[in-house]
């Protein structure tokens, strides 16, 4: 039996809400990307506490990436974590298969992008609708890493709120991008497993 | 009692976008073959990343395949490469 995984996420009210992981194919990144339609993410939220066009993936588009990273190289997966209403919460572009900073000669997934829709994000709104998107897109990020044999391991560059990765157990490598002015962090294969056993996902 | 800092509850919001340097690309943008499914595809993947277990199967031979038999191939190849069961899960 394949194994199948979903997100405890947390209403405003911090209720749990189940919601799914899923592909993330190119006509739903359409709703991701503010080039491709009008009815986007972006679009929703009306009065924000900073400017919209501050936000690092503002001009991010999806669709283009996943044509280039995911359908032309098979090594790239995209997934997205949709709501019991079916809104996307949030999504990733991930690659399989990339070196590690850390550790060399072992391979890691690297998360290529990830992002929360904006409705779920404290810096932008009053209430988020959700919380527990990105934690949870990376925690299934260690999932597939485990899954083609990579102990867990993972690489970001966190562009925003590098305490957070601190805390889940990434570590800063050498590896610094001048001009985004973001280190290479990485999550050793103990730390990820760690993890995995308390989810209950490893024995 | 503490209570956590606003920027302790902060979930990540955005990560990502920046190109990685050259020499830690590895596998991550090879091109190769692949079905389109996700059981071919990851067989694929898996093929892909360990060359030393390819001689007993080519990837051409996942076109015709069927899925009970993908599913057979993929379970045999995690056992080969020592990869972990993964139990379903409320991440």
């Amino acid at each position: 039996m394949v194994a199948e995984f979903t997100a405890r996420l947390l209403d405003a009210t911090g209720a749990p809400v189940e919601c799914v992981f899923e592909d993330l194919d190119r006509e739903s990144a359409k709703y991701l990307s503010m080039h491709w339609s009008s009815n986007n993410w972006w679009a929703e939220i009306v009065r924000t506490k900073t400017l919209i066009a501050d936000e690092p993936d503002y001009h991010w588009d999806w669709v283009t990436v996943i044509s280039k990273q995911v359908l032309n190289k098979p090594s790239g997966r995209s997934v997205c974590l949709r709501s019991p209403d079916g809104v996307i919460q949030g999504a990733m572009i991930y690659r399989i298969g990339a070196k590690s900073a850390l550790h060399p000669g072992k391979n890691v997934v690297y998360v290529d992008r990830l992002a929360t829709a904006p409705r779920n994000r404290s810096n932008l709104v009053q209430t988020a609708r959700f919380s527990r998107v990105g934690e949870c897109l990376l925690r299934y990020a260690m999932v597939e890493s485990l899954s083609y044999g990579l102990g867990g391991r993972l690489t970001v560059y966190p562009i925003a709120n590098v305490s957070f990765y601190e805390r889940q157990g990434l570590l800063r490598t050498e590896e610094y991008n001048k001009d985004h002015e973001a280190f290479l962090y990485e999550l050793p294969a103990e730390a990820a497993q760690e993890t995995l056993r308390t989810l209950g996902v490893i024995s | 009692m503490t209570h956590p800092t606003q920027d302790q509850n902060q979930d990540v919001s955005v990560a990502g976008g920046i190109d990685l340097p050259p020499h830690l690309v590895g596998d991550s943008d090879a091109s190769f073959d692949a079905p389109t499914d996700p059981i071919g595809r990851r067989l694929a993947t898996l093929l892909h990343l360990y060359p030393g277990v390819k001689s007993n199967f080519r990837q051409a031979d996942l076109v015709n395949m069927d899925n009970p038999t993908k599913q057979k191939l993929l379970d045999s190849l995690c056992q080969v490469l020592d990869i972990p069961k993964v139990h379903s899960a409320q991440l």
